[in-house]
């Protein structure tokens, strides 16, 4: 070992006569505690090895890699669980009545409603209606058969009219409920998107509900426990705007409906067309002379 | 090796006196003393496999000691009030008869400290471990990681820096007193 430098020494001397080693009995036996304390800890191995693996195993579980995989495998079975035909029945309850209430909703809010509806008639003929409506509720019906309108009932907020195109005669009526003509009747609840939207909200039961995924369309299946015979509506719906296309009303069968159970009435429906306020002005066509 | 029971009896319980004792006198407060060992015992839990595997663990565990002890150096001065208090009692010590005596040996304790505090840690801790714990250069490189030439100028650095701040003290009555 070299010799320190004298100009060191001197340095090293003061150093070590600050720092000097003259620890107090006091503080040796306190600090010999803190020692005692410490020891402790690698005597009581087990209940340390205990805290370790409970703690390591927390640290394992939440490891990034595990996380991750948990995540990719939680991903697989949703993925899974979504193209399984047989989903749950809470599920499709759910979609069902979500569904509905979209479609009673947006049924409320159209500006306008063009609806052609077909009535097939006891000699194989189809009496045919054409209903009109725009906001804020006016609404025109024409019955028709051989294309030509026989009637025409007009419905605005102030008056209720009746035309008979044959008769050339026309009559004013106070109320909806004092429409008596059998004619109307079978379109009755469908003069407007609010009744319809009321009657698919209070009136009808939900039956069934199937999305037609490849046509990007969905079928409501109703029940009208009011109507007489309790008939079934199969109605189908557009899931981009959820505006219903199409009702088909059946006379009820042993079984789910379908095209060959009793067909009663067939509507097409055409949401937020305009449509010129000038047809609802009552008018009679006069048929008779013009012919 | 690495049996918590075996790292206590072989690495630590050995050098428990030179830990206690290295702290002391640097710090030279006792509660200071206690909370500092406290903190270099934390260090070196944390720091055990580390430590194990340490060519030489005893001087690791040494160096830790002098570490925290330097760092509890810098906070020192929070508790100098309380030290001047304990300066009573010196008082009272066969070798220091006055008052002037003991204030000037309490003040240039007090610059030895503050120079000390001064030092890059590095260049405090090699010169520490020269000085208090006669260590040689090969182990204070080992300790800090660094080559024995390294080690070297840290000491002679550390030692320059102190000479030139504490140059007025050379003829001290500190050390008078002491001889």
């Amino acid at each position: 070992m070299k010799k320190e430098k004298p100009l060191n020494m001197k340095i090293d001397d003061l150093l070590k006569q600050v720092l000097k080693d003259d620890l107090p009995p006091e503080s040796e036996s306190r600090m010999r505690r803190h020692f005692a304390q410490f020891r402790k800890k690698f005597e009581q191995p087990d209940q340390q090895s205990r805290t370790n693996v409970r703690w390591q195993w927390a640290h394992w579980v939440l490891r990034k890699e595990v996380l991750a995989l948990s995540s990719i495998i939680m991903v697989v079975l949703g993925v899974i669980m979504h193209m399984n035909v047989q989903r749950s029945a809470l599920a499709e309850t759910v979609l069902m009545l979500r569904t509905s209430v979209s479609v009673s909703d947006q049924v409320r809010h159209t500006g306008s409603m063009e609806c052609s509806v077909q009535v097939p008639t006891r000699d194989g003929q189809f009496l045919a209606y054409s209903i009109q409506w725009i906001s804020p509720n006016m609404t025109r019906v024409d019955v028709q058969k051989a294309n030509e309108i026989d009637k025409t009932l007009w419905i605005s907020k102030e008056d209720i009219f009746i035309a008979d195109h044959i008769k050339n005669v026309m009559h004013k009526v106070k109320g909806v409920e004092q429409i008596k003509d059998p004619l109307f009747q079978p379109v009755m609840e469908f003069l407007s998107p609010v009744e319809l939207a009321e009657r698919m909200y209070r009136r009808w039961q939900i039956k069934q509900y199937k999305p037609l995924a490849e046509q990007e369309r969905g079928s409501f299946t109703f029940k009208d426990p009011n109507h007489i015979g309790k008939s079934l509506l199969e109605m189908i719906v557009d899931l981009n705007t959820y505006l219903p296309l199409s009702i088909k009303k059946f006379l009820p069968g042993p079984t789910i409906v379908s095209e060959e159970e009793t067909l009663v009435m067939q509507l097409h429906f055409t949401w937020n067309k305009p449509v010129s306020p000038q047809i609802m002005t009552p008018k009679i066509k006069k048929r008779s002379l013009d012919a | 090796m690495f049996d918590e029971k075996t790292i206590y009896k072989q690495l630590i319980a050995p050098v428990e006196s030179q830990m206690m004792r290295s702290i002391w006198r640097i710090v030279r407060h006792p509660e200071l003393a206690e909370d500092t060992l406290q903190e270099a015992l934390i260090i070196i839990w944390k720091k055990r496999e580390r430590i194990c595997c340490h060519p030489n663990p005893h001087a690791l565990i040494l160096k830790i000691c002098l570490n925290a002890a330097y760092d509890s150096l810098r906070k020192r001065a929070r508790f100098r009030k309380q030290q001047n208090s304990s300066l009573l009692h010196k008082l009272q010590s066969p070798s220091e008869t006055t008052v002037s005596q003991a204030l000037e040996r309490k003040k240039t304790e007090d610059e030895i400290f503050k120079a000390i505090g001064r030092l890059p840690k590095r260049q405090a801790v090699a010169i520490l471990m020269r000085i208090i714990q006669d260590q040689p250069y090969d182990v204070i490189a080992q300790t800090l990681g660094c080559s024995e030439t390294t080690a070297r100028i840290h000491v002679s650095r550390g030692r320059a820096r102190l000479s030139q701040w504490l140059s007025h003290l050379h003829t001290s009555p500190l050390l008078e007193v002491s001889k």
